[in-house]
């Protein structure tokens, strides 16, 4: 992976491993949300083929980060070769860890929180010893507290952690929404040159939320678009990545969001 | 009465997020008296969406995860599993969940279960597939078990050891782990084994202190030192009373605390 050209990837789902080895003309890399199994039979092969990237390793950066989980991380970035690290802007369990909802969840955007972040980012980074970049988890709660933008958290949070940002366009899109925002211009206010990686997904309704959501599809043209508007103000843009970790995606599904994602970025091996 | 910070009132949030009765009743000497007042101003309507659709991701990634082997038997009987999250049985359960919980995790499995037993006695299938089910089950009974998040937050060892709460030995006519390993490997297509030999097998179930789900083969010797560990004995108690050498006993003793088969 190298900075003049922008590699486009997926998630690594084993169950669809073998279909993803025989697209690898249009897959550079996959990122890895989970560690492989012993007995898969094709990561080796993967291993071989794609750029890998750690990803989401951590669970919190709201709470210091203990050795045995930096240690964990390392021996995952030398096992992927990873260019870099990524990890969730989440907050999904209590300061005691008697609560625990086990799915992204965001922070609330406060002062008290933000210092936090900042410091247990910074650490974690400086531990990994290679860039650390963060992504921001969509808000759809709106609480009625004085607190801060997502634009300003982000900003203040990437200068001062040293970090770097993993922007996920279809969590930005849902927390515009939410805000009652235009995505395009929430998106413009994002710290978007500090952006390394961009994710999208398809977005579609959930019956439970009754709302738009990330889904197993490809992105729709909205996304795509936003994609665009953020890649051409993103002068550190590494990597662009088909965001679907799940059993439920198919091979067909993953092959038409990277197609479509070479198509808009007009890039092809 | 303690200042409201961005952290207190995030906890509150994922509590009642996570918890059905704390998010009915808002309860302030629980939550805190300004975050209560704070939850209470968000729209009840978006708070309960937002909570079960976090509760239903939370049940249906253990359903996938969990229950692979038996879903996979359904589906090849036309039958789709996740359906089992859309019924009004378990989304009343779901509903009034308290994620995490033994309880909450006993009645979602019960639910399961229930769905399960009637596609086998309808749809027929192999003799084995109620005791993979039971299999499946006590992984997702046991992963409910609570977990350790940070190393701070890691029990003290003043105690004497006891069994967790989480551990459990099951028993089974079969031997679950081959069978599931040979369905691992099976691919799309394949035909599914019919007929497994008797082999009758105890199985003992954890969780870590880090949320590791293991499944390690049970024996007499394992279960009389496990009765041993009851909370009432220290460590040099058991060692003593086990009827091992000291050494064999200590990395026995260690090796169940690290899978979570024993609390310090």
């Amino acid at each position: 992976m190298t900075q003049d050209r922008i590699s486009v990837g997926s998630f690594y789902n084993p169950h669809i491993a073998r279909e993803t080895l025989e697209i690898g003309h249009l897959i550079d890399h996959l990122s890895m949300a989970d560690p492989p199994r012993a007995d898969d039979p094709y990561f080796e092969r993967v291993r071989g083929s794609f750029t890998l990237l750690l990803h989401d390793f951590i669970g919190q950066l709201s709470e210091p980060v203990d050795e045995q989980a930096v240690s964990r991380a390392r021996d995952l970035i030398a096992r992927y070769r990873s260019p870099w690290a990524a990890e969730h802007l989440q907050r999904v369990h209590t300061t005691d860890g008697r609560h625990a909802v086990d799915y992204v969840f965001p922070p609330i955007y406060t002062e008290d929180l933000l210092a936090d972040y900042i410091a247990n980012a910074r650490a974690l980074r400086e531990a990994l010893g290679l860039p650390l970049a963060i992504e921001p988890i969509p808000t759809w709660l709106s609480l009625d507290i004085a607190h801060l933008s997502e634009a300003e958290f982000l900003h203040r949070f990437y200068e001062a952690s040293g970090c770097d940002f993993l922007l996920d366009v279809a969590h930005e899109v849902i927390s515009a929404r939410s805000a009652g925002r235009d995505a395009r211009e929430f998106i413009a206010d994002l710290p978007l040159h500090r952006v390394t990686e961009i994710h999208v997904a398809g977005t579609s309704l959930d019956p439970v939320l009754q709302d738009d959501w990330i889904g197993v599809e490809p992105p729709g043209p909205e996304i795509l678009d936003l994609m665009m508007f953020a890649a051409e103000r993103a002068p550190r843009l590494a990597a662009v990545t088909y965001d679907a970790f799940s059993r439920a995606l198919s091979a067909a599904t993953q092959e038409r969001a990277v197609r479509a994602m070479r198509e808009r970025l007009g890039i092809w091996k | 009465m303690s200042v409201m910070t961005g952290r207190s009132l995030h906890d509150a949030l994922l509590s009642v997020m996570a918890d059905f009765r704390l998010r009915r009743e808002l309860p302030a000497a629980e939550l805190g008296e300004q975050e209560a007042a704070v939850l209470a101003r968000v729209d009840a309507d978006r708070l309960s969406r937002m909570a079960r659709f976090l509760t239903r991701h939370y049940y249906r990634e253990r359903l996938v995860r969990l229950y692979s082997h038996s879903a996979a038997l359904a589906r090849r009987r036309g039958l789709e599993p996740s359906e089992i999250l859309d019924g009004p049985d378990l989304a009343e359960d779901l509903d009034t969940a308290l994620l995490g919980s033994a309880a909450t995790a006993d009645r979602v499995a019960a639910r399961i279960e229930e769905w399960f037993r009637r596609a086998y006695e309808e749809k027929g299938g192999p003799a084995y597939w109620p005791d993979l089910t039971r299999y499946e089950g006590a992984m997702f009974r046991t992963e409910a078990g609570r977990r350790v998040w940070t190393a701070g937050a890691a029990p003290q060892g003043t105690r004497p050891p006891r069994r967790s709460a989480s551990a459990r030995v099951v028993a089974f006519d079969i031997d679950v782990p081959a069978l599931a390993t040979r369905l691992e490997k099976l691919a799309p297509g394949d035909p599914v084994p019919w007929a497994v030999p008797r082999s009758p097998t105890r199985l003992l179930f954890t969780l870590s202190p880090r949320g590791i789900l293991r499944v390690v083969r049970s024996n007499d010797a394992l279960e009389g030192f496990l009765k041993l560990v009851d909370g009432s004995r220290s460590t040099e108690m058991i060692v003593e009373c086990c009827g091992m050498d000291r050494s064999s006993a200590g990395a026995a003793l260690r090796s169940l605390i690290d899978i979570g088969a024993i609390e310090e």
